[in-house]
């Protein structure tokens, strides 16, 4: 454990980012670098276990067996990333190339040319994705809205909602609902 | 009993309608017309709402007509399933709902492109969609569709051959959360274990399965659900990407020479070899020229002389190769040598 320790940090440290995160040493098999402006270049990380308040992401190969990542305003260039159970208040992904085993997204802003999702349980207030080629495994999407699918919340009140301003009422014969629309 | 599904379009609307905002896709927004005219009183969303219930619910000598609007425009909106037709001067009743609400829900397609598919239902109440010789160009299970939509609540099922959806631009049944707009549309697994399934047998061996019943995942049985089944055709104007020619739902138009289609996800089979002709059903004007398949774009598995049809719509066919090919790959059309514009109305693979 701690030569792997060891090996993250000399990574870090070859791109300029270690600062913070070396001043105050990991404990063996942990690295949490908190406050980090940018990450480019970086090829692989393994094993780590959460990013908060990270800025940008460039350039970066593959992420495996990172648990959570919040704050992160947005990627670039990622090819893959396997076994990331959250992701909270990332705002835009671009060139990212498939996700696997992703448990669930939050508060993502847009996603553009991504290629395949896999394993992906919910979606939670995505707003624009481009570009995706193919989603499986996904159980829910919420809110997201772009231009050419739907538009609805996950409220069922906002479901019937849709019906009540059609005027289209079961209870009412059509031909007089559609007579007497106004 | 076959229908063209495109009801995405009429979920945009919804968001269009909740948003304040225009939406301009083309060949995914429907604006209701020409069956479906809209007006200032409904909204082109609200408009297609009618237009869909109508032609689910309504037989095809009836018809729906709202006041004329201000442009002296006149609404009418035509049955055509005759699923409830009671409901015209009456009310709809539970299974009336249900009944409409599977159609609704059968029709319905996240990308707003226009699908032709099979309606099937051995239902009891729904004898009129039984299966029979008119079904043999759908062979592809797609799914089951069921609920109640005018509660907020749709089901799916997934049917054997759900994945081929991918290729024709049918993702409800793989991906049930993306078609939530008209209800909250709910995966209910695979339909042989959520559905009674009922088959009937085809003139050529082949036989449909429809659902008799079907149970949603907290248990509920539903009884009036609609099994939809797909062509083993690709709607040329679902195109994923197009340079020289105009998409629209009733294909490829304007194709001129030197122009290029995209298809995604086109299915080669789970047996490597198993493809070996592709058929494009194409009007041609005059002859001349060649439409050259390729593979991801970079290995060319055949090539159609374009013949002249006379302007009418008839199909092409040549052989194809495809040696070590199965699963899932990108098809490349390439019109060279054209001496007139063409229409491609759908293309296939066997």
């Amino acid at each position: 454990m701690k030569t792997q320790t060891k090996m993250v940090a000399t990574k870090l440290a070859t791109i300029g980012l270690a600062l913070a995160a070396l001043a105050a040493p990991a404990r063996a098999g942990q690295l949490l670098p908190n406050g980090l402006n940018s990450v480019n270049g970086l090829n692989s990380v393994n094993g780590l276990n959460s990013v908060n308040g990270l800025s940008t992401v460039n350039g970066l190969n593959s992420v495996n067996g990172l648990i959570s990542v919040n704050g992160l305003n947005s990627v670039n260039g990622l090819n893959s990333v396997n076994g990331l159970n959250s992701v909270n208040g990332l705002s835009t992904v671009n060139g990212l190339n498939s996700v696997n085993g992703l448990n669930s997204v939050n508060g993502l802003n847009s996603v553009n040319g991504l290629n395949s999702v896999n394993g992906l349980s919910t979606v939670n207030g995505l707003s624009t994705v481009n570009g995706l080629n193919s989603v499986n495994g996904l159980n829910a999407i919420n809110g997201l809205c772009r231009p050419n699918t739907l538009c609805a919340s996950n409220s069922v009140t906002t479901f019937i909602g849709i019906w009540t301003a059609s005027g289209i009422d079961p209870s009412k014969p059509l031909a007089t609902a559609i007579a007497t629309r106004k | 009993m076959k229908s063209t599904s495109n009801l995405a379009a009429l979920m945009l609307g919804i968001a269009a309608a909740f948003a304040g905002t225009t939406i301009a896709k083309a060949g995914t927004v429907d604006h209701a017309a020409p069956d479906g005219p809209t007006d200032l009183r409904l909204t082109p969303q609200q408009s297609m709402l009618w237009k869909y219930t109508a032609r689910c619910a309504l037989r095809a000598d009836q018809e729906l007509e709202a006041p004329v609007g201000s442009t002296g425009e006149k609404l009418k909106f035509k049955g055509l399933l005759g699923l409830a037709p009671e409901w015209r001067e009456g009310q709809c009743d539970g299974a009336c709902q249900e009944k409409v609400s599977s159609c609704l829900a059968a029709l319905t397609n996240q990308t707003g492109d226009h699908v032709q598919v099979s309606m099937l239902s051995a239902a009891p109440s729904l004898a009129t969609m039984s299966a029979n010789d008119n079904d043999l160009a759908y062979p592809f299970q797609e799914g089951a569709f069921f609920g109640n939509v005018f509660s907020g609540e749709a089901y799916v099922c997934r049917g054997r051959d759900a994945e081929k959806g991918e290729q024709l631009k049918r993702f409800c049944a793989l991906a049930p959360g993306l078609c939530s707009g008209l209800a909250k549309f709910s995966g209910a697994g695979p339909c042989e274990q959520s559905c009674e399934m009922s088959c009937t047998p085809l003139s050529d061996g082949t036989s449909r399965c429809a659902a008799v019943s079907c149970r949603d995942p907290k248990g509920r049985v539903w009884n009036h659900p609609i099994t939809t089944y797909m062509r083993n055709r690709i709607e040329a104007g679902n195109a994923d990407t197009v340079t020289g020619a105009v998409s629209r739902d009733s294909g490829l138009e304007r194709v001129k020479d030197g122009a290029q289609a995209t298809y995604r996800h086109v299915d080669f089979g789970h047996v490597p070899g198993s493809i070996a002709t592709v058929i494009a059903n194409v009007s041609a004007p005059a002859g001349g020229g060649r439409i050259e398949v390729w593979l991801d774009g970079q290995r060319r598995l055949a090539v159609l002389a374009v013949r002249s049809t006379g302007g009418v719509a008839r199909d092409l066919t040549a052989p194809l190769d495809s040696r070590d090919l199965s699963g899932q790959h990108d098809v490349v059309l390439r019109f060279k040598g054209l001496r007139a514009d063409v229409r491609v109305a759908d293309i296939g693979l066997r």
